[in-house]
């Protein structure tokens, strides 16, 4: 590092160098455009002057990029990544109260500043800029999960060719969907219950009427509905829902959260009679596949891409997000716009059990065990 | 291997512990899950070389570790539903089929005998020190035969009715003999778990409850009275059967029903399977799942990884080995150590764990008697010297008393330390339980 007389005059250098070009106008070669752009800019955010000294030298080496200046480049890159450059002891001389906040400003700025250092050492080595990273999410970090299901999997596979869904994907049955609710089940239940009757094709509604629910399992057999949907509630509003598959299982429990109505609905579309593309993102496990399989079997084979129809479930961190969209190309084709068309609701799974609804003497394939299980806030299971 | 596992899919896998994998030991794509789900597996000789496994179909085959082969031996005829329970008693083979149908097979697949034992059968496991076995199911209460004869040697009687007058419904899930101590016990899916002495009466001789979903199944321990248990939301206990305390711990990890655990005859280890798709094996001890290198003695290490291990289908039945890959050769040391925990562990009170008449224990006391002798001595001069404090008091004159009781104080403080020991010597019930707790603190303060 230079020491700070030399520094000054870098900076009276820099100085005159930007008021030469911006005399000399137009006549520069392109790349000092750039650089004087880049000047232009820190005079007037008025930046530390460290960042001037490293910007004076980019514009030096933005004129002969040579292997060795690339190797600099680079570490300084990588350099600008990793370091801070304010610590806890430069805020000694303010009061101890003071002194976190500052800090925290501090580095804030100057994380900015990095991130802004960065952009431009990349604009100056162009395409032999190292790779952006990727931002760390808590799913892009999620925690390694033993059960994330190959592509090629010969005994996943062979499990899923046996399992119950393996009829509705064979196309053995066609799917016929009863929906019914607890019993005395208030306005808002019933609401949410038609809403789930228009968007999913061949349902039929029922109220409950006091019928036990393995009864109704067992009459719904009979009539041979392929699947079953009870809605709970709490406090007059839509809690929870049972999905039992028919006729042997399996069942499973979701907690219905975030409730909007499509008369709430900033802008909504009225559905119709087509039947829907189903479109099932981000079930990747082995629960998760059973989950995706089962809410497939919700919705009928074909779909009528006339009707330009999509019921969406979006697995994040567990959470299902249930949308329903008519969708319409623009002319250019490349961009579609949407119109939201249902209910929007997001379903977190409880349990899963296999065969027909028996909470109490069912045997449970996956239950959620909240203490237990949720170890960290990495830890995923859909 | 380590493990064997049969799958609902058909699938027979083993799995070996030290590499943390599994592999199948027969082809998949040809399996139908209607027909060849695993429903019940047996060792089918005490070297553990061969493996008797029941099909949904109800056929029988035996498979041979070293020669990694399946050879069908027969097929079970008559009655309806797959084989619940299976049995080896020199060379004769017993089967019992859910509708009650229970066969004895010789080794040319014959039937010797054939008797029914009631419908809904769950479970059908024999004794290993008396030609007997035990079956039950769905109502249909607890017997024992004896297999020589077909008779039935003792059958149990239901709880009597609840509070309000109603029968009690039967629901075992599982049943075993307890080795040892000539008891039975048995699994309800009324969460409650059941331990019968055929000698005493008909009705059970002791509750278990345990959580509150169906317990699925049941599994020996390497100590006598120890057993473990599991449900169907995948709770899994240790129980001891002499002790108040239920259950003795819980262990963690398992998301859904355990359909099967075995425990290992000798070391504190018991693998479990269950429909969530994982094989599990935990400690025992340290009642965690096994996942890393734990110190069994000085110079003796289990070198153990996280044994967890997921076999892509659901899992019906395990079996343990007695050789496991992760446990040391020198199994001398190990068993010395573990008889040492077992004394550890001593009788059980409400209060918890008390260590009493230990060796360790003795040494300790004897220890503090011998701390105990010269303070004794102390003590009489002491006794003396607080009557002169009193004394002294009595004439209150302050000045001397500070010169001359000062010194003693100290003394006076030390006997009433002393007198604390002393306390702790003598066999005051609740005293003993404190001192018993601090010796074992001592101890594992020493090991660790």
């Amino acid at each position: 590092m230079a020491p700070k007389k030399s520094k000054k005059s870098k900076q009276e250098d820099s100085m005159i160098d930007f008021v030469e070009e911006e005399v000399s106008g137009d006549v520069d070669e392109e790349g000092f455009e750039e650089a004087e752009d880049i000047v232009v800019d820190s005079e007037e955010d008025e930046p530390p002057k460290k960042k001037k000294k490293v910007i004076k030298k980019e514009v030096k080496q933005e004129l002969e990029l040579t292997d060795e200046k690339l190797q600099e480049l680079l570490e300084k890159y990588e350099a600008s990544k990793s370091t801070a450059t304010k610590t806890k002891d430069d805020f000694k001389h303010l009061p101890k109260s003071q002194r976190g906040k500052a800090l925290k400003r501090a580095l804030r700025k100057d994380k900015r500043a990095r991130q802004e250092e960065r952009t431009k050492i990349r604009d100056e080595l162009g395409e032999s800029a190292p790779q952006k990273e990727v931002p760390k999410t808590i799913e892009s970090m999620r925690e390694y999960d033993a059960t994330m299901v190959d592509e090629q999997d010969d005994e996943v596979e062979h499990d899923e060719a046996n399992d119950e869904f393996a009829p509705y994907f064979n196309r053995e049955t066609t799917p016929k969907v009863m929906i019914t609710m607890t019993p005395k089940a208030k306005i808002t239940t019933f609401k949410f219950c038609f809403e789930l009757q228009k968007c999913i094709p061949n349902s039929e509604m029922f109220t409950r009427k006091n019928v036990l629910l393995k009864t109704i399992i067992e009459q719904a057999k009979e009539r041979e509905f392929t699947d079953l949907l009870v809605v709970h509630e709490d406090r007059k509003k839509p809690n929870g829902i049972i999905f039992c598959h028919l006729p042997e299982g399996p069942t499973a429990y979701f907690k219905i959260n975030s409730l909007t109505f499509t008369q709430d609905l900033k802008k909504f579309g009225e559905s119709t009679a087509h039947f829907p593309e189903v479109i099932l993102n981000n079930f990747n496990t082995r629960l998760g596949h059973n989950i995706a399989r089962m809410l497939a079997c919700l919705f009928p084979h074909d779909p009528k891409f006339t009707g330009r129809r999509v019921v969406t479930f979006h697995n994040q961190r567990d959470y299902i997000f249930f949308r329903h969209h008519r969708y319409e190309f623009k002319k250019e084709g490349t961009k579609a716009a949407l119109l939201e068309l249902g209910p929007r609701f997001t379903l977190r799974l409880k349990w899963l059990q296999k065969g027909t609804f028996d909470a109490k003497w069912g045997e449970f394939e996956w239950v959620l065990k909240r203490h237990e299980m949720e170890t960290s806030r990495r830890r995923f299971f859909l | 291997m380590d493990c064997y596992i049969g799958a609902t899919t058909g699938t027979f896998k083993g799995a070996l512990l030290k590499d943390n994998t599994f592999e199948n030991l027969n082809k998949v794509s040809t399996l139908d899950p209607k027909s060849d789900e695993i429903t019940s597996m047996i060792w089918n000789d005490d070297q553990q070389t061969e493996i008797l496994i029941a099909r949904m179909n109800r056929d029988l085959q035996l498979y041979d570790i070293e020669q990694n082969e399946q050879v069908s031996i027969l097929t079970v005829t008559g009655g309806t539903g797959p084989i619940k329970g299976l049995h080896k008693l020199d060379e004769k083979i017993v089967t019992c089929v859910e509708s009650g149908e229970l066969q004895v097979w010789n080794d040319k697949s014959e039937t010797v005998s054939e008797w029914k034992c009631g419908p809904g059968v769950a479970v059908m496991r024999g004794s290993d020190e008396k030609p007997e076995i035990v079956t039950g199911g769905m109502k249909n209460l607890l017997k024992t035969w004896n297999l020589e004869t077909g008779q039935q040697v003792w059958s149990a009687k239901n709880v009597p009715p609840d509070m309000l007058g109603l029968e009690i419904p039967i629901m075992i899930t599982d049943a075993r003999f307890i080795p040892g101590e000539n008891t039975i016990l048995e699994a309800t899916k009324l969460h409650e778990m059941r331990v019968y002495d055929p000698r005493a009466q008909r009705r059970p001789v002791k509750k278990i409850v345990f959580m509150e979903n169906p317990i699925m199944c049941t599994s020996l321990t390497n100590k006598t009275n120890q057993i473990l248990a599991a449900n169907s939301i995948g709770e899994m206990g240790l129980f001891d059967l002499r002790s108040k305390v239920h259950p003795m711990c819980k262990f963690k990890g398992q998301a859904g029903s355990i359909r099967s655990i075995s425990g290992h005859p000798t070391m504190p280890l018991a693998a479990s399977v269950g429909i969530d798709r994982f094989l599990r094996v935990h400690d025992l001890q340290t009642r965690k799942m096994v996942h890393k290198v734990r110190q069994l003695s000085k110079d003796l290490f289990f070198s153990i990884f996280e044994f967890q291990i997921y076999c892509k289908a659901r899992l019906n039945r395990v079996l343990l080995r007695n050789e496991l890959s992760i446990l040391n050769d020198r199994k001398s040391a190990a068993k010395k150590e573990i008889d040492e925990d077992e004394a550890e562990y001593g009788k059980m009170t409400e209060d918890g764990y008390r260590s009493e008449g230990d060796d360790d224990d003795v040494i300790e006391e004897d220890d503090v008697w011998d701390v105990m002798e010269p303070v004794a001595k102390k003590k009489k001069m002491s006794h003396d010297d607080v009557e002169i404090v009193e004394e002294v008091e009595n004439q209150k004159a302050k000045r001397k008393r500070k010169a001359v009781v000062v010194p003693e104080e100290e003394i006076k403080e030390e006997v009433e330390s002393d007198d604390d020991v002393e306390e702790i010597q003598k066999p005051s019930p609740k005293k003993t339980l404190k001192s018993g707790k601090k010796v074992l603190l001592k101890k594992k303060a020493r090991k660790v």
